[in-house]
């Protein structure tokens, strides 16, 4: 049997794995350096004509089925659900993906709404989660948004997010 | 005289403010803002609004937006205050009509998500293997069981008196030649002798007098002097 490449045993570690993986991790569940072990990520989240994607936030790594490959697996899976967030819920996230991580109060400022409660929704449905705190008086708790969120919208890695409208300034510009 | 404005959805204050922005013209300026101001007021007057607090913060941006237009009717007032109100309100709308928007367009990605495997193959099963089993050794269980089965049910009260040290006692002579538990066990006259017996060896091996060890799987439990 031929020796597998880091890509190939790194890609069987994830698909095995019941939770995202740290690069650190990776490294030594694969028995590499580190830089190495980041090469080869890269080159998996390269292959995006696969079913399976890598998908990343904040250094932790997990696959995914292919956002593209949305529409058949959800045939297949008989997933007739729709997306189920509220208008509130789709703008309080907007807020934590675009601005986090941050404060409650901070996303109250955005909405000009309290959203304790928003929050603590989305947080008890794992579309979000607590990242730390602040180092503001207090000490107030940050969030930002989890790996489910990337899933929820198809995103293999904050960085795929759209990019956020321009100022009315611009946009108004003609 | 009340009447509902259709609203589809719940919009939140700045909401409500950016739409009527947006009718009119791209920000709220020191001309318009007497205008937008009634538009507010009117809009809100209509609002089912769900609880006190949430009501309160509909009608704080009212008084913000009553303030900044009053600041424009009192001459002493320092016009610069006015401008600097106005900016700040006018980033604010902006900042909030950029993530309305994302959220409009994030709401529409979430028909192309993805899945994860909800359960990873279980590393360690915690169920034993079974080697060499056959069917000859079920047999022989069966009948090893039935031999030790008791002759006779015992029928009514069984008064016994069992010391768990007399036991112990016994257990411990025994030590030097060891021997096996299913040994002494098939020794015991009733089930009470049987957990005596057990609870008796269970001090032996906490007090450190006995060790036990099985060589194999399901063979036999062996008892010795530690």
């Amino acid at each position: 049997m031929t020796t597998p490449s880091l890509t190939t045993k790194l890609e069987a570690i994830l698909f095995v794995a019941a939770e995202p993986l740290s690069l650190e991790r990776l490294a030594v569940a694969a028995d590499t350096p580190v830089a190495d072990t980041q090469a080869a990520l890269q080159d998996l989240a390269s292959q995006t004509s696969r079913g399976i994607v890598l998908s990343e936030l904040g250094g932790q790594y997990r696959l995914t089925t292919a956002p593209a490959a949305s529409a058949v697996v959800r045939k297949f899976l008989r997933d007739e659900s729709k997306s189920d967030l509220s208008k509130a819920a789709l703008e309080t996230l907007a807020i934590v993906a675009y601005r986090g991580p941050l404060t409650r109060s901070q996303v109250d400022t955005v909405r000009g709404v309290a959203s304790d409660t928003m929050l603590r929704n989305l947080l008890a449905r794992g579309l979000i989660r607590e990242a730390g705190r602040s180092a503001e008086p207090g000490r107030p708790q940050l969030y930002s948004v989890s790996h489910s969120f990337l899933q929820h919208f198809g995103l293999q890695s904050p960085a795929d997010l759209p990019p956020l409208p321009t100022t009315s300034e611009q946009s108004h510009a003609h | 005289m009340t009447h509902t404005v259709a609203v589809g959805e719940f919009e939140g204050p700045l909401g409500i403010l950016l739409d009527l922005v947006e009718r009119r013209q791209f920000e709220v300026t020191s001309i318009s803002v007497a205008d937008i101001t009634t538009g507010y007021l009117e809009s809100i007057r209509s609002l089912k609004a769900r609880s006190a607090e949430e009501l309160s913060e509909f009608l704080a941006l009212g008084a913000r937006l009553l303030y900044i237009k009053s600041l424009a009717l009192l001459p002493t007032t320092n016009p610069a205050e006015q401008t600097e109100e106005l900016r700040t309100l006018n980033l604010e709308l902006d900042e909030y009509k950029r993530i309305r928007q994302a959220a409009r367009t994030l709401g529409l990605r979430a028909a192309n998500r993805s899945w994860v495997r909800p359960v990873a193959p279980q590393l360690e099963l915690h169920e034993l293997p079974l080697p060499d089993l056959e069917l000859s050794a079920l047999t022989q269980a069966f009948a090893r069981a039935l031999r030790a089965a008791p002759v006779e049910a015992p029928s009514g009260i069984i008064h016994v008196t069992i010391s768990q040290h007399m036991v112990q006692t016994r257990l411990r002579h025994r030590l030097a030649a060891g021997f096996e538990l299913a040994e002494v066990l098939r020794e015991c006259a009733n089930r009470l002798e049987i957990v005596v017996t057990f609870l008796a060896l269970l001090e032996l091996v906490r007090e450190g007098a006995a060790s036990v060890g099985q060589a194999d799987q399901f063979g036999d439990i062996e008892v010795h002097q530690a």
